[in-house]
């Protein structure tokens, strides 16, 4: 059984509720397959954090990301009833949310917003939370230097984008990597490859233009 | 002299590389000032990495995602529903057909091959002889319908003052089923009634109404001698027949959605889709979806002719239908598994249960056992941050489950802009949503020409939404595969929510 999510950085974002056993996701499924509204609602409070994550660190902006939260629910309490139960929930859910995510990409061709007062201030706050105070100057640098990251994404085709914000970001392997785009594991490494090479060119500026790979 | 790829020094900066690779890539950055540049660009670009990774999810209006989550889904599944139960009284229908059909095509076939045998065939240029079969008996069901079991409808919405028999507070209201016999009558109030799963009907103020038969077989109701109604029917049981008198008429239902008024010596009938008939003495008068006729009693219905409603009457029609229970059982189980709610909201706020518009100011209505967002709209129409409300499993002495008081705040904008801003404003936000480069693209073949000085006047209406509902060229002088190609782009631009304005544009090239 696929377990991708559990064990990468989207399940700090789960919230205060502990991870399901087996049995208990397997009952909760079943109950929100017999349309049990209390059921539904307890998969709905217990995901829709790692959903908005997934899909706010896919996309790199907020725009419209309640909308597309909704879609992913709404694709989900569609599906469970032919989910097999080959892959966690968590799992399924994110593969959910990659897939949209990637519509999302398809169909956008507004660049992510420009950096906001809002945004420093919010690296700024998150900065606290780490062990060592962090100056703005600091904040505002890692600020830009994610930016230039979702610009780069930005220009690249949709389906090398997902394969490497997958495995350069989320460190999924190949086959998990297959999983989420349902594709196999050589087309995904074969894609990796270029996408790797494209997106790290983008980012120096053709620094460095013969080398050894 | 080769370099190290940037990605290279990303897997470094990662501890993705071998010991030995380490240090071929060290030792070349002591000479190369390009890949130590690189290296150290990359290490920022890994560290960025682990920001986004670990970046928490933004905080969202979570319970109106819930809600909208859930009116899709229910949605979806109750129009599943009604398809599969349409299917099968179609199936039904044609297995009645086969039922009654299949010995007439036996005996047909039988005389055919007889008739062959006999050597009897027909002379070439003789028109061919017609088999005659044996005629199927009638069937016991299709002539007339058998009156059905009795039917019961539920009281799903009770607003201000409305009486149900001898039960008037709304608490005994929404527990008071509707059989046949009852007499609803309201005053200043309405009152929604949910019969099936597809079924219901709500009566206006100023009503009474006597629901005259209510069976598998027929339903028949009388308004009195003045009132409201409006209907929504599923599709219905075959044979069974649904009429409303009113006066001396009687509206025979073929369709689904209609309102039936009857205003001193004139009765009202419009329909907003499916199609019903309008009987007396003197003749029928059919009236089609979107159309409705006004007769008075001493005109005779052969001088009366249907006329075209206009959207608004028509979008009226269909909101007037109170909210409907999203799973149909039987009354007694649906009194178990649902709860009277009674929601306390200023008088004339849009209030808003789920999602769903259900009405103005204080009501009582039935929902589903659960949680529910209600919300009032502030004075600017526009629905501020609902409460939640839970209501229990059903309680059979007709008390009230839940209440719950919401507050509309005061609209906190600005007074609306005038229409004449509104167009102004709408016509800026084009102008800067208009995708340029696409529509030079469209144009490029007029630009390779050096034509220039062309022109192009839309007229459109952008809603408060932000949605264009229509979007009409008035003059050009582009071509048409020119001209089709700048109104795309022209429809793809997003306005922000505002001010629902209707204006031209003229775009010159």
């Amino acid at each position: 059984m696929l377990s991708v999510v559990g064990r990468k950085s989207g399940s700090a974002d789960t919230g205060p509720t502990q991870a399901l056993s087996p049995v208990d996701e397997a009952d909760l499924i079943q109950r929100c397959r017999a349309n049990e509204r209390a059921a539904q609602d307890e998969l709905y409070q217990r995901f829709r954090r790692q959903v908005a994550a997934t899909l706010y660190r896919v996309l790199g902006d907020r725009t419209d990301l309640d909308d597309l939260v909704q879609e992913v629910f709404v694709i989900a309490f569609r599906g469970l009833a032919t989910f097999r139960g080959d892959a966690r929930l968590s799992t399924w859910l994110y593969r959910i949310c990659v897939n949209v995510a990637l519509g999302r990409i398809r169909s956008r061709t507004r660049r992510p917003p420009p950096l906001s007062v809002l945004d420093l201030e919010a690296a700024t706050a998150s900065s606290s939370e780490t062990e060592q105070p962090e100056t703005p100057e600091r904040a505002l640098e890692r600020q830009q230097e994610r930016a230039r990251v979702y610009t780069a994404l930005d220009r690249m085709a949709p389906k090398k984008r997902i394969v490497l914000y997958l495995h350069e970001i989320e460190g999924l392997d190949l086959k998990d990597i297959a999983y989420m785009v349902d594709s196999n594991p050589v087309t995904v490494r074969t894609r990796l490859f270029y996408a790797r090479r494209e997106f790290y060119a983008l980012l120096t500026g053709g620094d460095a233009a013969e080398v050894d790979e | 002299m080769r370099h190290v790829a940037a990605q290279r020094w990303a897997d470094l900066a990662r501890g993705r590389v071998s010991a030995g690779d380490e240090r071929r890539m060290r030792a070349h950055t002591a000479t190369c000032d390009a890949c130590a540049r690189v290296r150290d660009r990359m290490a920022g670009v890994v560290g960025a990495f682990a920001d986004i990774a670990r970046e928490p999810a933004p905080e969202l209006g979570w319970d109106h995602i819930r809600a909208r989550v859930y009116w899709a889904t229910s949605s979806e599944r109750r129009e599943r529903e009604r398809t599969q139960r349409m299917n099968a009284i179609t199936l039904r229908r044609w297995g009645r057909v086969g039922l009654f059909a299949a010995p007439a095509l036996i005996a047909a076939a039988a005389a055919l091959v007889v008739y062959e045998r006999s050597g009897s065939g027909p002379e070439r240029g003789e028109p061919p002889p017609i088999a005659h079969a044996t005629a199927p008996s009638p069937s016991p069901l299709a002539p007339a319908p058998v009156p059905g079991k009795p039917l019961a409808g539920v009281v799903t919405l009770a607003q201000g003052a409305v009486a149900i028999d001898d039960a008037s507070s709304a608490a005994r209201v929404l527990a008071h089923p509707v059989v046949a016999g009852t007499t609803v009558t309201t005053t200043d109030g309405r009152v929604a009634v949910q019969f099936g799963d597809g079924s219901s009907f709500a009566l206006g103020p100023q009503s009474s109404l006597r629901v005259a038969r209510f069976d598998g077989g027929g339903v028949d109701l009388a308004l009195g001698g003045a009132g409201e109604i409006t209907i929504e029917v599923a599709p219905r049981a075959p044979g069974q027949r649904f009429t409303v008198t009113a006066g001396d008429r009687t509206v025979e239902v073929r369709g689904t959605a209609f309102r039936v008024a009857r205003r001193g010596s004139t009765v009202d009938v419009s329909c907003a889709h499916g199609l019903v008939a309008v009987h007396d003495g003197s003749g029928d008068l059919l009236v089609p979806a979107g159309q409705g006729v006004v007769v008075d009693d001493a005109e005779s219905l052969a001088d009366r002719a249907a006329r075209p409603l206009d959207a608004a009457a028509i979008a009226g029609l269909t909101s007037q239908i109170g909210p409907r229970l999203p799973v149909w059982t039987e009354p007694a189980q649906l009194y178990r598994t649902s709860a009277p709610l009674a929601i306390v909201a200023p008088a004339r706020r849009a209030v808003r249960v789920d999602g769903q518009i259900v009405g103005e100011g204080a009501l009582t209505l039935r929902v589903m056992s659960g949680r529910h967002l209600v919300e009032a709209a502030s004075t600017g129409g526009r629905f501020a941050a609902g409460e939640w409300v839970a209501a229990g499993p059903g309680r059979d002495d007709g008390r009230i489950d839940a209440r719950i008081e919401v507050h509309a705040a005061a609209s906190p904008v600005a007074p609306a802009p005038s229409a004449a801003e509104a167009r102004a404003t709408r016509k800026s936000e084009l102008a800067r949503g208009l995708d340029q480069p696409r529509v030079a693209n469209c144009l490029r073949a007029l630009a390779k020409q050096g034509i220039g000085g062309t022109h192009l006047e839309l007229e459109l209406n952008v809603d408060e939404g932000g949605a264009i509902t229509f979007l009409n060229i008035v003059d050009t002088d582009l071509p048409d595969t020119m001209s089709s190609c700048v109104r795309n782009a022209v429809a793809a631009v997003r306005f922000p929510s505002g001010q629902a304005a209707t204006f031209r544009h003229r775009l010159e090239f």
